[in-house]
């Protein structure tokens, strides 16, 4: 028996009988992905999960289910929990009340309707807001968080993975009805269409729950123009084409490309630019300003943060290559959004850089490329490796790449406009240093060299095939040299991804396409005083056909 | 008091009547003394009924005081009730974590000796004593979590014992009946306490800080609690019934104003905007009550019964205070 949706079904029917239709207000929104809304006390008291309501057992069979489990764990006993998942009321009336301070000329308005606390009055509101259940019932579902940060920008050992139960699968959007009354008698019709569109509006533009910036919650009405961003933000969309060899959610045999990556990709890139102009501490902090944070390194602190991602899948979504060995190809639209000054002269020359450099999710240092992997009984098979990630931007001229020309001057003058507009945003915190032990971006600390790529792109796209399959021939002399025996699962710079404690390479590759077949972009970060690395920088420099794009050179290393 | 009925009440959003438990952040309900399950207070029921008549066009707001009384004016005047309300009390409450022998998964309501005698006692069925053992309508081994449950058959006799007083409310004649029909388990005084001490419908709540001159940081939670409810698709059973004004009764129109809102949805409770409280009602029976004014004299009634004496007003809250708790 479900009877979630049975209440605004029954309740606006009575409206109708009674000629209160005008005060009853009901849509259906599509929940695009995951929603994290609402909260229910698991019984391992830790883990988190969305709101849900009981209705099936928590079997013995599959392990107490007060136990504390891996995700690996959770994912083979309770991928589903027997809780039907909803958004609560509470939650899309807070949502609405954001969306409403943000606009001075509504804010006022809102308390009016919504009611507000001014310390021990209490002014009550002329609006209900209803739990808003999904059409079919809808178990939570197993979902991941894995925070990379001290591992991919800082070295450190990788953090535990943790268990979160959302609304949604991750692949299936939801239908969901949202409604809302005004009380008869208290309110007109009026205000309750004037309420209706402001639910429509903040629950279009933020989602709803948490995690929104992110990607959690976002909702979908049809019918409904694009909503109007906050005062003062202004929003970037790019389209996006992601092949890969795939990243893992809480399965990590099912690849699958999540906000939540692409998210984890932009706040990484954010710290290793700031770092390199900031101390330790004042990076942190900037970066939990710009992108939020539980609770900082820095100062423990938790902040809001002011960037938000949104991504829409597109298609393809997930499908999988023509031929072997398999990679994937995902294609959709990314929207951030933030302050406009901190968006055009903070974060998108980052994003220009990020995308040149490499890609996104599981094997972002690497482009696509086919490499042989041991097998554990000593056999070698072919297997793909890396990402390629492209990004397009609609401008009056057309549809254009959002990047860099691989030319010196562009990466320096770009740079130097990042750290002009950090510095007069942030004076105070702005103290450029190098030899952190971190990867940092800068001119001080990494080094960009473009080198020659295959002779020809090894992976034909529209058809998603590899045109050709000899590993060697997928290569550039850039990932030639990451291959060689030195370097090759040497934590110091080829990094070690497979036996035992996993290490990051200190060095990404990007293949890009020029006019005469493709080039590889080298970033090496140097990190800390280290032999390896400076004698990487050499045989780097050394490439026949080497050209130096930024940062430090072997004649003027850190 | 010769008017004397039963109504029902099924949760459709959990239903928050606030209570003072002192249990840190958790926002504890509204309990009986006498047993300590959660209730809905007569108060409250009346209260949200009030204001439901009240809201219907034509003439609410008259109706409303017909039927209920003129509300305590500044010349403290007051209006005398002609129609009134019990607590509204658990008769079944949903269990839905559970499964059947370990396989399919069970959605049953479940009850207790006490509410089955006394709402018997309400809807004039038959009382028969219960075992000291869980029985229900589907006998077999129940799984709560890691215990079991060993639910034996109910005679006939105790199966009439716990039916329901007249027709279930049409728009809950579907799939809500039937299963209810097929699911439902009469548990021990005392295993029922611990259900309605853990097994209550929760819901962990924050408040978003949104600005630096708060407690914490913008973003972070500025406040966080647990609200406590009477889950959704829990039956509640209330008595009720006319006590006619001698002088100026109500009318036919205010029992129907009255049983549209009493067989339809209202909202009682706590936390109404954001949609908690909402019940679909339904009453035993809707004949209207001896003693109702003709119809002519009618309007006169509902203008007259506006004002009375204070001293009438005082002595008759009294009365509905004694009957309502």
């Amino acid at each position: 028996m479900y009877s979630g949706p049975q209440l605004v079904e029954l309740l606006e029917r009575q409206h109708q009988a009674r000629q209160q239709s005008g005060l009853f207000k009901k849509d259906t929104f599509t929940l695009q992905w995951r929603a994290k809304v609402g909260s229910f006390p698991h019984p391992d008291i830790e883990t988190i999960v969305s709101a849900g309501e009981p209705c099936g057992a928590w079997r013995p069979s599959d392990g107490r289910p007060e136990d504390k489990r891996n995700v690996g764990e959770n994912w083979k006993q309770m991928p589903k929990l027997p809780l039907n998942g909803y958004i609560p009321g509470s939650c899309i009336r807070g949502v609405v009340r954001a969306w409403a301070k943000q606009r001075p000329k509504i804010k006022l308005r809102m308390y009016q309707l919504l009611g507000y606390q001014d310390n021990d009055t209490i002014s009550a509101g002329k609006i209900e807001f209803l739990d808003a259940w999904p059409e079919q019932p809808t178990k939570l579902t197993l979902d991941i968080v894995n925070p990379q940060e001290p591992f991919q920008v800082y070295h450190e050992g990788q953090s535990t993975p943790l268990s979160l139960y959302t609304l949604g699968n991750g692949k299936d959007s939801i239908r969901l009805t949202v409604a809302i009354r005004g009380i008869p008698g208290r309110t007109t019709e009026a205000e309750v269409e004037e309420v209706w569109d402001w639910v429509q509006q903040a629950l279009s533009l933020y989602g709803v729950g948490s995690r929104t910036a992110s990607g959690y919650g976002g909702v979908k009405l049809d019918n409904f123009d694009q909503p109007a961003p906050d005062p003062d933000y202004s929003v970037k969309q790019f389209d996006f084409s992601l092949y890969s060899q795939g990243c893992a959610g809480p399965d990590i045999k099912t690849l699958e490309l999540r906000p939540s990556h692409c998210r984890g990709w932009l706040r990484s890139w954010m710290l290793r630019f700031l770092l390199g102009v900031m101390l330790k501490e004042n990076a942190q902090i900037t970066v939990t300003e710009l992108m939020g944070t539980l609770e900082s390194p820095a100062d423990n602190k938790s902040r809001k943060g002011s960037v938000r991602l949104q991504m829409t899948q597109g298609e393809p979504w997930g499908e999988l290559s023509q031929n072997q060995p398999n990679f994937y190809a995902w294609e959709g639209q990314l929207r951030l959004s933030a302050r406009s000054d901190i968006l055009n002269s903070i974060i998108l020359p980052v994003v220009r850089f990020a995308v040149m450099v490499g890609g996104v999710g599981r094997g972002w240092r690497r482009p696509l490329h086919i490499y042989w992997m041991e097998k554990r009984n000593g056999e070698q098979e072919e297997a793909s490796r890396g990402t390629y990630l492209t990004l397009t931007h609609e401008l009056k001229s057309g549809v254009k790449p959002f990047g860099l020309p691989p030319q010196a001057e562009n990466w320096r003058d770009l740079y130097q406009e990042w750290q002009t507009a950090v510095q007069q945003r942030w004076p105070s915190r702005f103290a450029p240093e190098a030899g952190l032990k971190a990867e940092v971006f800068s001119p001080r600390t990494c080094a960009v060299y473009l080198v020659p790529g295959p002779e020809a792109e090894p992976v034909d796209r529209k058809n998603l095939t590899w045109k050709d399959i000899d590993a060697v021939e997928t290569r550039g002399l850039g990932m030639d040299l990451i291959y060689n025996p030195t370097y090759k699962r040497q934590p110091d710079v080829g990094g070690n991804a497979g036996r035992g404690n996993a290490y990051c390479s200190w060095v990404s590759v990007r293949r890009i396409p020029v006019k005469e077949g493709t080039k590889e972009i080298v970033c090496l970060f140097m990190g800390d005083e280290n032999s390896l690395r400076s004698q990487f920088l050499g045989d780097l420099a050394k490439i026949s056909g080497a050209v130096h794009l930024f940062g430090v050179q072997p004649s003027n290393p850190i | 008091m010769t008017d004397f009925r039963i109504g029902y009440l099924y949760s459709l959003a959990p239903i928050h009547c606030g209570g003072e438990g002192d249990l840190g952040n958790i926002l504890e309900i509204a309990r009986e003394v006498h047993t300590d399950f959660p209730y809905a207070p007569g108060s409250s029921v009346r209260g949200s009924l009030r204001d439901e008549v009240a809201s219907i066009q034509p003439d609410g707001r008259q109706m409303a005081d017909n039927l209920f009384g003129k509300e305590l004016d500044r010349e403290g005047q007051m209006g005398v009730h002609q129609v009134w309300f019990g607590d509204a009390r658990l008769l079944w409450v949903p269990m839905r974590t559970m499964s059947m022998s370990g396989g399919r998964d069970v959605f049953t309501w479940v009850s207790c000796h006490s509410l089955i005698r006394d709402h018997a006692l309400l809807a004039k069925l038959k009382a028969v004593p219960f075992p000291d053992y869980p029985v229900g309508t589907s006998p077999g081994n129940y799984m709560v979590a890691d215990a079991q449950l060993e639910v034996k058959n109910l005679s006939p006799e105790r199966r009439n014992a716990i039916a329901l007083a007249g027709n279930w409310h049409p728009n809950l004649a579907g799939a809500v009946q039937s299963t209810w029909e097929a699911n439902r388990i009469v548990l021990p005084d005392a295993d029922f306490q611990v259900l309605m001490e853990h097994s209550l419908w929760t819901q962990v709540r924050n408040k978003i800080q949104d600005a630096e001159n708060g407690a914490g940081q913008a973003g972070s939670a500025e406040v966080f609690w647990t609200d406590v409810c009477i889950p959704r698709d829990t039956i509640l059973y209330y008595s009720w019934g006319y006590s006619l004004s001698q002088t100026n009764p109500i009318s036919l129109n205010h029992h129907n104003r009255l049983l549209d809102v009493l067989k339809g949805l209202f909202q009682v409770g706590g936390q109404a905007n954001v949609g908690r409280g909402w019940v679909q009602g339904w009453v035993a029976d809707d004949q209207p009550p001896t003693g109702l004014a003709s119809p002519t004299n009618q309007t006169n009634t509902a203008v007259s019964e506006g004002v009375q004496s204070s001293e009438e007003s005082a002595s008759t809250e009294q009365t509905e205070a004694t009957v309502g708790v």
